[in-house]
């Protein structure tokens, strides 16, 4: 069963998709019950994962280790450890809420909807759950396909513009970071004698510092974009706005956490000294992210695209937790990458519930819905005020995680950022106000109807993770310290190692590649 | 006099082939007007004979006609993808020629003749046999792109392919006259003598490569002799488009390869120079013309460029590693476009004239046909070189061989043209998928049985060299040139 767990989570949405195949058109209600069941049953069966999870080890759990393509040396290499338990977690429940979301939202071409959203699925668990760097790129590929289609088809008035800008932003990281695989591949053949995309034997590798420095750039650039991080973010408030709801929770929820995981899992284990090269200006993008996303996000009219804004400021939190490289802060970004999951995820959730009777996500067609909906305000309120920070929530623990973090690195870093969370308090505040109290005037807004049964179910979770995490987070941070604390004395070692040694700095001077002895 | 000694079983292949195609050439006349179907049928049941014959002959590394015939891994390899190639197209045909009103039996013995010239060329390492192939190749095909005779574009395609192949042939004789004039023989281990370890190459020897090298850069569309490729490609029959884009181009890099890879391979620097301008100057030409294109046969001409272009990376490399690479790249990319061609030779064939060729004819087409949609999307993608298709396998393996041999600006160059190719790719994705047609929706007929088979031999047979390519590893890593 250990073996097989990751492999049975992340191949039945999959599975499942297949069955909606076989089923017409015009059978509405079984197709958006058979993909929901799918997902929950996914969701279900990989919270055993967490049940079974052992605290207390960094190796990875879970595993499952197959050749796939011998003549490439391409294994079938699944495992999960305490950096991506809570992603795969976050995903499957995400998926199963944002079926549940479109269940009357979405009404036409539902079975292709539900087929993309179930692959989509699969493509996300594969990223976090692959330990092979072929596999990870075939996964990391997989999910642009559906997540197209699904902004595509399913999104707004500009949605082809948006659709492809999303496809041809992301393709350009990656395409590049492939040239720096089969470089890497290259690299560990000649070091070791063994065509291998292994991995966890690529950390071992002594890498030559100037060829660090351009596959790091490779590597990087892919996940920058993806998380998306200043200057990089303009296709983000595009996808966003014109992605129905569902697309727009996965998006923000787990598709931007490929790239601040990418850079857990691949950039800085593989490349420390490139690390620590440009570390300085990946962090002062990171500030300029946070403070540029919240000015920008103060500014916006439109509900849908002030959340937008504010996940790159918040992603840009995330990105500067890491860089610090430091126990606290590096459980602090990822704590944050679940937390943005689950409070933007829920904001995406609550704009689009509101969309879907108002038909607008301008600010200014709203004001006093409090008194109409007040079921629905609290709900708001809450996931408002989690996406601030404030504490007792989840959002607090993980920025003040953070910024401890960060203020172990840089001081003045600290500083900036936690200007950034008062301007969060601002325009989330602010929007909140302009939407909920006041007067209301309009004649549409005083005939809103609250939130059904099955809203309340969609939301439900998610405000429990909210107060869970917010106030008693240690079982997810005891699941990750092993795994974080293994992560930053690997990279110490390696990044000690290699500038010992001191390899001359020739470029791409391949040859001179050594594995580390052990 | 003394006959040598001929290994029949060695050519069972391509004889099986050219048989078949002389037997029903033959029997053409005998048959009514309403049943030139027939015709059809011999000729696939005729080349899956001959399929079998090449699996027969897999492994065994013999020549024969005193090393005028090779009988390796590698040409067995590519026999297999001109006889799929051919199968696949009579499939499509079938149909396509009956809603036309064109069905004449000839059609079916010019494919396998021109099948047959591409066996001759993949199968010898001798310059003239290579020759010989290509214009049995050629000639075939001239006669194919005219086929529709009633319509002028195709009228335009065929004269236009004939009069610059025309004019190519003479530069791909020139060469082989100063490749003989050098070194005396028209074996392609002749050049190597030739030139191997030498420090001045023979002059003439270099003017004899770059003359070849014009004369099969036509053959497979490299800039700067494309210019007869997006004309042909438009006006030929849509089933014979695809066809074009598959088989000959594949025939053209074998013989390319060996000649080049093997013969001049490592002997001639300048060479090398040249294939690198050479590749990126083709890519890159392709991937922007492609992208102003409103015909999808010409996008695809276009496109079939720029698939030229990453072929051509194999040349430069010029390892073994290479030129395997590459023949699983030509491999994936002719299933690609064969099903690709299929659904737009089913589309086409919605109306007795050539007019549904436009990339708006796709509007909307998903939704009535979502099987329909989610082939071409697949077919697409394949092209555009995502995972998990049979395109991102032979791209990656072309990479692959290019980077271990440090060729990282050229690697470079091409992915960013394949993101450039995404762009136009999806644009049809985007036509049948998220957009509304505006008046009528074009009425496209039903899958008929045979092209029905086709579609799904293409459609699995990417997915299936995508997810799990080992088999055809085993089968390319034998194709590994210059053993011979």
């Amino acid at each position: 069963m250990n073996e097989q767990i990751l492999t049975i989570v992340t191949f039945l949405p999959t599975f499942g998709a297949l069955i909606l195949l076989f089923l017409r058109e015009e059978m509405k209600q079984a197709i958006k019950v058979t993909a929901f069941v799918t997902a929950l049953i996914t969701f279900l069966i990989s919270t055993y994962l967490y049940f079974n999870f052992q605290p207390d080890t960094a190796a990875m759990q879970f595993v499952i280790n197959k050749p796939w393509i011998k003549a490439l040396g391409v294994n079938y290499h699944l495992g999960v450890d305490g950096i991506s338990l809570f992603l795969v977690l976050l995903t499957t429940l995400l998926t199963a809420i944002s079926i549940l979301s479109s269940w009357t939202s979405v009404g036409d071409r539902v079975k292709g909807f539900m087929v993309s959203l179930l692959i989509l699925e699969t493509g996300m668990l594969g990223v976090f759950v692959s330990l092979d760097l072929f596999l990870f790129y075939i996964f990391w590929e997989v999910m642009l396909i559906p997540m197209y289609f699904l902004i595509g088809i399913w999104g707004g008035i500009n949605r082809i513009y948006a659709a492809i800008k999303f496809v041809l932003f992301t393709m350009f990281g990656s395409l590049l970071m492939l040239v720096a695989i089969v470089a890497l591949y290259a690299i560990r053949y000649k070091a070791t004698g063994v065509w291998s995309f292994d991995l966890l034997s690529y950390y071992d590798l002594r890498i030559p510092l100037g060829a660090q420095n351009w596959l790091f750039i490779a590597f990087a650039l892919a996940f920058l974009i993806k998380v998306p991080m200043f200057p990089f973010h303009t296709w983000l408030p595009d996808a966003h706005v014109q992605a129905p709801t569902a697309g727009s929770v996965i998006l923000a929820g787990v598709l931007l956490k490929m790239g601040t995981y990418g850079f857990l899992r691949y950039c800085i284990p593989m490349f420390p000294n490139a690390f620590d090269t440009f570390m300085p200006l990946l962090a002062v993008l990171a500030l300029i992210g946070i403070i540029y996303g919240a000015l920008v996000a103060m500014v916006q009219k439109d509900v849908k695209s002030l959340v937008a804004f504010s996940s790159v400021a918040h992603m840009g939190f995330v990105m500067i937790g890491m860089f610090a490289l430091n126990m606290i802060g590096l459980q602090g970004s990822i704590l944050q990458m679940l937390n943005h999951g689950i409070s933007t995820g829920a904001l995406f959730l609550i704009v689009g519930m509101i969309y879907e009777r108002r038909h607008t996500r301008l600010i200014e067609d709203f004001g006093g819905i409090f008194k109409v909906m007040p079921i629905f305000a609290t709900f708001f309120m809450i996931v408002t005020l989690s996406s601030i920070g404030l504490p007792g929530t989840n959002g607090f623990v993980g920025e003040f995680l953070i910024l401890l973090g960060t203020f172990g690195l840089n001081k003045v870093y600290a500083v900036i950022a936690t200007a950034g969370i008062i301007l969060a308090a601002v325009y989330m505040l602010w929007m909140f106000q302009r939407v909920m109290f006041g007067k209301c005037e309009k004649p549409e807004n005083q005939k809103l109807i609250d939130i059904n049964l099955r809203e309340k179910l969609v939301l439900l979770p998610l405000i429990i993770l909210i107060f869970w995490i917010g106030l008693y987070p240690k079982p997810f941070l005891n699941a990750m310290a092993p795994s974080v604390e293994n992560l930053i004395e690997q990279t110490t070692a390696k990044k000690m190692h290699l500038s010992q040694f001191a390899v001359p700095d020739k470029g791409w001077q391949i040859a001179t590649a050594t594995q580390i002895e052990e | 006099m003394n006959f040598p000694n001929v290994d029949f079983a060695l050519l069972s292949p391509s004889l099986i082939v050219c048989i078949t195609a002389l037997l029903t050439m033959l029997l053409v006349p005998f048959l009514g007007e309403k049943r030139q179907a027939v015709v059809a049928h011999l000729s696939w049941i005729g080349l899956s004979i001959a399929l079998v014959a090449v699996s027969q002959q897999i492994g065994k590394n013999i020549t024969t006609f005193g090393g005028m015939f090779l009988g390796d891994d590698f040409s067995q390899f590519f026999n297999g993808i001109f006889i799929v190639a051919a199968m696949l197209t009579i499939f499509t045909s079938i149909d396509y020629l009956r809603r036309k009103d064109n069905e004449h039996g000839e059609y079916y013995p010019l494919i396998l003749f021109a099948t047959y010239g591409m066996m001759v060329m993949a199968s010898s390492s001798n310059l003239l046999v290579i020759f010989l192939g290509l214009e049995i190749m050629s000639v075939s095909l001239y006669v194919l792109a005219g086929f529709a005779r009633t319509e002028l574009k195709s009228t335009e395609a065929a004269i236009k392919y004939f009069l610059l192949g025309a004019f190519a042939t003479g530069f791909t004789v020139f060469g082989i006259a100063f490749v003989y004039g050098v070194t005396g023989t028209f074996d392609v281990a002749g050049i190597i003598n030739a030139a191997f370890g030498q420090s001045n190459v023979d002059t003439f020897l270099i003017i004899g490569g770059a003359l070849l090298l014009i004369g099969f850069g036509f053959k497979v569309a490299a800039v700067p002799f494309h210019m007869w490729a997006p004309d042909a490609y438009e006006g030929a029959p849509s089933p014979i488009t695809g066809f074009m884009s598959a088989g000959p181009k594949a025939a053209a890099f074998a013989a390319m390869l060996r000649i080049f890879s093997v013969g001049f391979g490592g002997t001639v620097p300048h060479l090398q120079t040249l294939f690198w301008i050479l590749a990126v100057v083709t890519m890159t030409i392709g991937n922007i013309m492609a992208i102003r294109q409103n015909s999808i046969k010409r996008m695809l001409a276009f496109s079939s460029i720029a698939h030229a272009g990453y072929i051509l990376i194999a040349l430069v490399v010029g390892s073994g590693e290479a030129s395997s690479a590459a023949a699983l790249y030509l491999l994936a990319y002719a299933l690609t476009n064969l099903g690709a061609f299929m659904v737009i030779a089913l589309v086409d064939s919605g109306t007795k004239h050539d007019e549904f060729t436009s990339i708006d004819t796709y509007t909307g087409l998903a939704r009535k046909r979502p099987y329909l949609g989610l082939a071409l999307t697949l077919f697409m993608l394949s092209l555009a070189g995502f995972p998990p298709t049979a395109g991102f396998m032979g791209k990656f393996v072309l990479f692959k061989a290019a980077v271990s041999q440090g060729f990282y600006i050229l690697v470079v160059i091409a992915v960013l043209n394949s993101l450039v190719s995404v762009f136009y790719y999806l644009r049809v994705v985007v036509k049948m998928f998220m957009t509304e047609p505006d008046g009528q929706p074009i009425e496209i007929p039903a899958v008929p049985v045979f092209l029905m088979v086709a579609l799904a031999f293409a459609v699995a047979a990417v997915l299936l060299i995508g997810v799990y390519p080992q088999g055809w590893f085993n089968f390319a890593g034998l194709t590994i040139l210059g053993a011979n």
